[in-house]
């Protein structure tokens, strides 16, 4: 059972990246999808290496990997010039270091939380997780890449579930900072309140359901409170930093050329290579975060839906892994990978789609990038090291 | 596991949303977008941003944006029949559309056209397709004689288009001057609207979809400069073909005037002009193009005896009572002879800087000796820029190290005397020469030069990053904010004694000395004349001086090409512009002061 969910896995990461890298050739032309070919082959040693290791290596050495993942956050916004403050180059070849610091925490999240008996909803038990999801966070935010940074609390949020919280305590938990982000909006706040308070009723005690409101009405009046009371010059560069990453210019504008593509796809498509939209340049980051515009408008509504369900189906081999895993640590590991992935196909996909805000969020194995894609099968080996050798 | 099931559930959930989201652009409204996707039936409007406007310190517009029509093409759209007509009115070049032949944006084509004929344009044109009249902001120079501060705008090249995409190819650019300096301030932001298009070719209405996106203004700069002392400044350089006039306030490095002839109308260049015309500019003998305030070097004559003065004081070798052989119009020195303008006799120190004697200083040179010399002129902004916002040369400043490379380790010792009275090896612009005269007013301190005095932006929507990595801070008043200038000063290491005889010198050199011209009777003006010699015609005639004696609050140095020695030229023009500005200030603090309401 085992060996064949592995195999499974395994040929859907496969599936997934070959349609990929046709896409990009679709979408970005021979250079670019001679550049991804070779990242990955990488990638695929990479994987292999991951899944051959002794697994209990990586989480003795997580540590180590944790503070590497930092320090090398810290040296792309120390050695960068400029407003975007993302990748560090060696000679021709750069790398995204946010993408391993997401896998680096992963681990030293799951080595740090694994073993300890009691774990409650509690300050003193929530501390040190918090902690050190909010270190390379907010390196990340700073860059600034706001898509990326929120990445890493959907892998805490995962891990603490899996690690004992109860549903509601981890929508208590995280329910202030939604309530930050969504204050800018007052009528999306409203409504998100609304059913923050209806889920609550029903699932907590009376006084977190009191604590609860009480904690999210502060954040959400809070946020346009701080705002108008910050001087104009200070306000204006604190939305212009956000700006930078959430594409405040073009944001109506990218999200509406992806969804002319798509749409103009129809039920079947254009046909490979015959997507005109998404060749003639009029998207943005065709080949990268945008590439499901691509695939939309040369596959149509039915390569669209199967690409979707080829990932929830790669989804719940991932979470099947978890029944009866008896390795506490192993457990975390893939809770928070399959947190990782889970975010960056929701996010990705709202956006391309049009229903979530634009952020630089790349699809797994489909995107164009070297960082993301070795990223990605890096931590796939090491899940289905744990998965595999209980 | 309950929690598997739980995660799982949940996306699917969203994965549904997605595959009905899918469903729905692809099939429900697949029709709609497929007739976009030819983009036919869209256009791309740009909305230019107005350039951030510049004023004076009076608050008066320097540079300004005005509506303007411009000619605009689809080349999608254009046909041969439209093209004919439009080539009726215009020989224009098509190779402005290399690079945009697919653009749903229609391509600029001609600008700056003037409101009669784009009138008769639009009448002539409207029925044809693919062919747009509009209006949009373009820039506009009251005065043409701020050029050299200004700069100017042009187009940006079909390069730079290429290489920086934020740039729209109808955009302009800053070409010299602050235009230059301040571009990704002064530039704003431009926004965009997306035209629904019926099937002839006229526009609906904004795609209901996609939000207009408004353009931003760029900042606004408030400038030092007093634009009636440029009026003065023009009609006072009258008579002459070249020269410069800068004045710079020492207590802060303000610069009050910058003012070089002859300069170009800045408003020729904004519509696409000939080729020849534009080498006619580059080529002109008279180098309207050269900003003579800040690229001008020459060397600073008699002007540099005070440096010569404070050397020998730091030396110890000189008081202000010193006196050396007396001046019989010259000194033999070697087999050469070196020559004074007149016999001055027997001289102190302060003499004879007021009556500018070269044989004073032929001794004095020699008795410091080059290195010394040299190193006291370090100290001063010599031989390096000086930060201000322009292009500027850094003038020349010989160091020992190179004399004896020139030489070949034998420096005549001639070299030392022609020092002294400021020929041969040096070479200041002047507003180098200004800023030593800063330093000289202050005692021993000058602040370096700055025309930007504060920038504005529109405020609470957009914050230009670049805005950081300049020497600005904010400042919230009245409830807006503005990025007031940061000031640097720099000290020199000379006591305050020292700086004082040659302030009493100086204002010996204009109340009795060469530099009558200057004088005024309202207030002490100090100040010194000066002659740079030019082998290939008449002598450039230099005054630099400072007023008032005791409180400095200006600093003028005036240069005049080719118009023989000494400051005779030169001397009045700076007295008349010190005067100005006394009067100007009298003007405004005994102005009542205006308020709103009854």
């Amino acid at each position: 059972m085992r060996t064949l969910r592995f195999r499974i896995i395994l040929i859907l990461a496969l599936i997934l990246s070959l349609f990929g890298l046709l896409s990009i050739y679709s979408a970005g032309g021979g250079v670019y999808f001679r550049k991804q070919l070779l990242w990955f082959l990488i990638s695929l040693g990479g994987f292999w290496l991951a899944y051959r290791t002794e697994k209990r290596l990586f989480l003795t050495l997580s540590p180590i990997f944790y503070i590497i993942g930092l320090l090398l956050l810290i040296f792309t916004l120390f050695l960068n010039r400029g407003d975007v403050k993302r990748w560090l180059s060696f000679g021709s070849v750069s790398i995204q270091p946010a993408e391993f610091a997401k896998v680096t925490t992963i681990l030293f999240l799951a080595w740090t939380l694994a073993g300890k008996k009691k774990f409650f909803f509690s300050f003193s038990s929530l501390f040190l997780p918090i902690l050190l999801v909010l270190l390379p966070s907010f390196l990340i935010f700073i860059q600034p890449d706001l898509g990326s940074s929120l990445s890493l609390l959907a892998i805490l949020a995962l891990i603490l579930y899996f690690k004992g919280l109860k549903g509601y305590e981890i929508v208590l938990l995280f329910s202030p900072l939604f309530s930050c982000l969504l204050g800018l909006s007052f009528t999306g706040w409203v409504i998100y309140f609304f059913a923050l308070a209806l889920f609550l009723y029903f699932r907590s005690s009376i006084v977190q359901f009191l604590s609860g409101l009480g904690v999210n009405s502060l954040f959400g009046l809070l946020t346009p409170v701080i705002l108008n009371s910050l001087k104009d010059y200070q306000r204006a560069r604190l939305l212009s930093f956000l700006s930078s990453s959430l594409d405040y210019k073009g944001a109506g504008w990218s999200s509406f050329q992806s969804k002319v593509a798509i749409g103009s796809g129809l039920l079947l498509g254009k046909g490979y290579l015959r997507g005109k939209m998404a060749r003639l340049e009029f998207i943005p980051n065709r080949h990268t975060d945008f590439i499901f515009a691509t695939i939309g408008e040369e596959f149509g509504f039915i390569g669209g839906a199967i690409l979707i369900l080829l990932f929830l189906y790669f989804i719940y081999h991932l979470l099947s892994s978890l029944r009866g895993l008896r390795d506490e640590a192993g457990q975390l590991v893939i809770a928070g990978g399959t947190g990782l992935f889970l975010y960056h196909i929701a996010t990705n996909l709202g956006m391309v789609l049009g229903i979530l805000p634009v952020t630089g969020i790349t699809l797994p194995f489909i995107s164009y990038g070297g960082s993301s894609l070795l990223a990605n099968f890096l931590l796939l080996g090491i899940m289905l090291n744990f998965a595999t050798k209980d | 596991m309950r929690k598997v099931k739980v995660i799982f559930w949940t996306f699917s959930g969203f994965s549904f949303l997605l595959l009905l989201r899918l469903f729905y652009l692809q099939v429900l409204s697949g029709s709609r977008y497929s007739q976009f996707a030819n983009f036919q039936s869209i256009r791309r409007i740009i909305l230019t941003a107005p350039r951030g406007k510049i004023f004076d310190q009076r608050g008066r517009v320097l540079a300004d944006v005005k509506p303007s029509f411009s000619l605009s093409v689809l080349p999608r759209e254009l046909d041969s029949f439209a093209q004919k007509e439009l080539e009726k009115y215009f020989a224009w070049d098509k190779n402005i559309l290399v690079g945009q032949e697919a653009s749903y944006s229609p391509v600029e084509i001609i600008n700056n056209i003037p409101k009669e004929k784009a009138l008769e344009l639009e009448e002539a044109l409207s029925g044809l397709r693919g062919i747009r009249l509009e209006v949009k902001p373009i820039r506009f120079y009251p005065y043409p004689f701020l050029f050299h501060v200004l700069g100017q705008v042009n187009k940006v090249s079909y390069e730079e288009w290429q290489r920086d995409k934020s740039y729209e190819r109808s955009d302009f650019i800053g070409r010299q001057g602050l235009e230059r300096w301040y571009e990704k301030i002064l530039r704003g932001i431009n926004g965009c609207r997306l035209v629904e298009v019926d099937a002839r070719g006229r526009e609906i209405g904004n795609l209901p979809e996609v939000k207009e996106i408004k353009p931003i203004a760029g900042c606004d700069l408030y400038l030092s400069l007093d634009l009636d002392l440029f009026f003065l400044a023009d009609s006072l350089f009258r008579p002459y073909q070249r020269g410069a006039c800068v004045a710079i306030d020492p207590r802060d490095g303000r610069v009050l005037l910058l003012y070089s002839k002859p300069y170009i109308n800045p408003n020729l260049f904004l519509s696409s002009i000939p080729q020849e015309v534009w080498e006619r500019v580059k080529n002109n003998p008279q180098k309207p193009l050269f900003n003579r305030v800040t690229q001008a070097q020459f060397p600073p004559g008699s002007t540099l005896k005070p440096l010569i003065a404070l050397s020998g004081l730091k030396k110890g070798i000189l008081t202000k009572n010193t006196r050396f052989s007396p001046c019989e119009g010259g000194l033999k020195f070697g087999n050469r002879y070196f020559r004074c303008w007149t016999a001055h006799g027997s001289l102190n120190l302060i003499q004879a800087i007021a009556q500018s004697c070269n044989t004073y200083f032929y001794q004095l040179g020699r008795a410091i000796g080059l290195e010394d010399i040299i190193k006291t002129a370090s100290e001063f902004p010599f031989g390096k820029k000086t930060g201000i916002e322009l292009t500027e040369e850094e003038g020349f400043l010989p160091t020992p190290e190179y004399l004896n490379r020139k030489y070949k380790g034998q420096v005549p010792k001639g070299i030392v005397l022609n020092l002294a009275i400021g020929q041969g090896e040096i070479l200041v612009t002047p507003l180098q020469l200004a800023l030593f005269y800063c330093a000289i007013a202050r005692k021993g301190e000058f602040f370096l030069p700055h025309l930007v005095d504060s920038i504005k932006f529109p405020c609470g929507v957009y914050h230009p990053p670049f805005l950081d990595s300049l020497p600005f801070a904010p400042l919230e008043r009245d409830g807006e904010t503005t990025y007031v200038a940061l000031r640097q000063s720099q000290r020199i290491n000379l006591p305050k004694e020292f700086f004082q005889i040659i302030d009493d010198a100086l204002e010996m050199a204009v109340s009795q000395g060469t530099g009558r011209g200057a004088y005024l009777s309202e207030v002490a003006v100090c100040g010194k004349t000066g002659t740079a010699q030019n082998p290939f015609g008449l002598d450039h005639s230099w005054f630099v001086g400072y007023a008032p004696k005791d409180t400095p609050s200006i600093v003028v140095c005036v240069l005049v090409e080719n118009v023989g020695k000494g400051g005779a030229h030169s001397a009045p023009i700076a007295g008349r512009i010190i005067q100005r500005y006394f009067s100007l200030r009298r003007e405004t603090t005994n102005r009542p002061e205006n308020r709103c309401g009854p």
